[in-house]
């Protein structure tokens, strides 16, 4: 088994800083979109819990389902070896 | 080691056409009850989608709890809300094209280091943008009478991108991020693995992407509480992990099966026992380990194994506390 040891820091606060200066100060920073909402193609509202969790059992069903054709359709995949999936949007990456 | 084991980490995807968070459209789905005087007036906001069938586990998880915690006067009702991001690029995927590589001997410390690296890499940054930019729409998404809300990020790989998602947010839409408090998957699972196994000299196993272990998302935290961290005792065996966490994905159960099987059979056969504890780690873990315990066609000692085992699911564990 192979062991992780030997921790000098903190996980949370030393990604937050690292990640915070990405993002403030970094090479990224300069380059990045303004912050915009996405799309949200659909609203599922419910008041009760019950109708709530009907209708997820219905969208999982359709998840499965989705899924399933995809790979029944035998779409030629997104290489990973390409490691560039980095698309802002549902749309512009269907 | 590392272009190598990256290979290896492929070639688990590489048999089939792959399922992707993003082909699934972006949605909300949300519990809002009634206005009463009762009601609790801080929505909680899940920011679901990687993958879908997993934000909607954790959205019917969050409902289960809240009516459990109603049932014995706990908890008041509230408004839960699910917005399934789907759009957020693929988070492992990111990490490996920032130079990132697999090594599962690595300290805790060295992985904190290559991953401050990687942050400022342009796939990391644009994860976080996407993180972001979901947020905001999250954020549009709440009531306007409601002044905050308690923010669960339903993916502990995105766990690592979320901090520069958040400051990005405090950036350009101050007013949208002062909304949110977030509660940590990372932190509720290491306080869970703490009280589970601390002290009993015992190792806690992770089962995660290899995004998470890369960065040592689980590792740092669990060193720090004196928790000794596991992992896959070969790139082979987390490559399994990842084929299983896609084929969830992929709704292939037979794939599930075939990629998870054997890691457990490595972990039933150790010389040194079982972990004390897993921590599932990818929120498709849950349906990994259900069709672990059930599927026919693994083997009944295995089934038997992945029953026995004490499992610690971040979500369950920060629900707990929030709803």
């Amino acid at each position: 088994m192979a062991t992780a040891a030997g921790a000098q820091a903190i996980v949370g606060t030393a990604v937050a800083a690292g990640a915070g200066a990405g993002a403030g100060s970094g090479a990224g920073a300069a380059s990045r979109k303004p912050v915009v909402p996405v799309y949200v193609s659909s609203h599922h509202r419910f008041d009760t819990m019950e109708s709530c969790l009907s209708f997820l059992q219905s969208y999982k069903d359709g998840i499965d389902a989705r899924a399933s054709k995809l790979r029944a359709s035998g779409r030629e995949k997104v290489r990973l070896s390409s490691e560039r999936w980095v698309c802002a949007s549902w749309l512009s990456c269907s | 080691m590392g272009v190598c084991v990256v290979a290896i980490v492929l070639i688990a995807t590489a048999g089939g056409v792959q399922v992707f968070d993003q082909d699934h459209p972006v949605v909300e789905i949300s519990y809002r009850p009634p206005p009463s005087d009762s009601k609790n007036g801080t929505p909680l906001l899940l920011l679901g989608g990687m993958g879908p069938l997993a934000g909607a586990q954790a959205l019917e998880r969050a409902l289960a709890t809240l009516r459990a915690k109603m049932d014995a006067g706990e908890s008041q009702d509230r408004d839960v809300i699910l917005l399934q991001a789907t759009c957020i690029p693929d988070r492992t995927s990111a990490i490996m094209a920032s130079g990132m590589s697999l090594d599962l001997t690595a300290s805790p410390s060295d992985l904190h280091s290559a991953g401050q690296a990687c942050t400022t890499h342009e796939e990391c940054v644009q994860v976080s943008h996407t993180i972001a930019c979901s947020l905001a729409a999250a954020e549009a998404l709440l009531p306007w009478e409601a002044e905050a809300a308690d923010l669960v990020v339903t993916c502990n790989t995105a766990h690592f991108f979320t901090p520069a998602a958040l400051d990005m947010l405090r950036e350009d839409r101050p007013m949208a991020a002062a909304r949110f408090s977030q509660h940590s998957l990372i932190e509720g699972a290491t306080a869970a693995a703490v009280a589970a196994v601390g002290g009993s000299g015992g190792g806690a196993f992770i089962m995660a992407s290899s995004g998470t272990l890369m960065t040592g998302l689980y590792s740092f935290g669990l060193d720090q509480e004196g928790i000794k961290s596991l992992v896959p005792p070969t790139p082979k065996l987390q490559a399994g992990v990842m084929g299983a966490i896609n084929s969830v994905k992929g709704a292939d159960t037979a794939a599930v099966v075939a990629h998870a099987t054997p890691l457990f059979q490595a972990l039933r056969e150790l010389e040194a026992g079982p972990p004390a504890a897993v921590i599932a780690g990818c929120t498709e873990d849950q349906q990994i380990l259900a069709t672990l315990r059930t599927h026919e066609d693994v083997p009944k000692e295995v089934r038997d194994f992945v029953s026995s085992l004490q499992v610690i699911e971040p979500v369950e564990a920060v629900f707990n506390k929030v709803v």
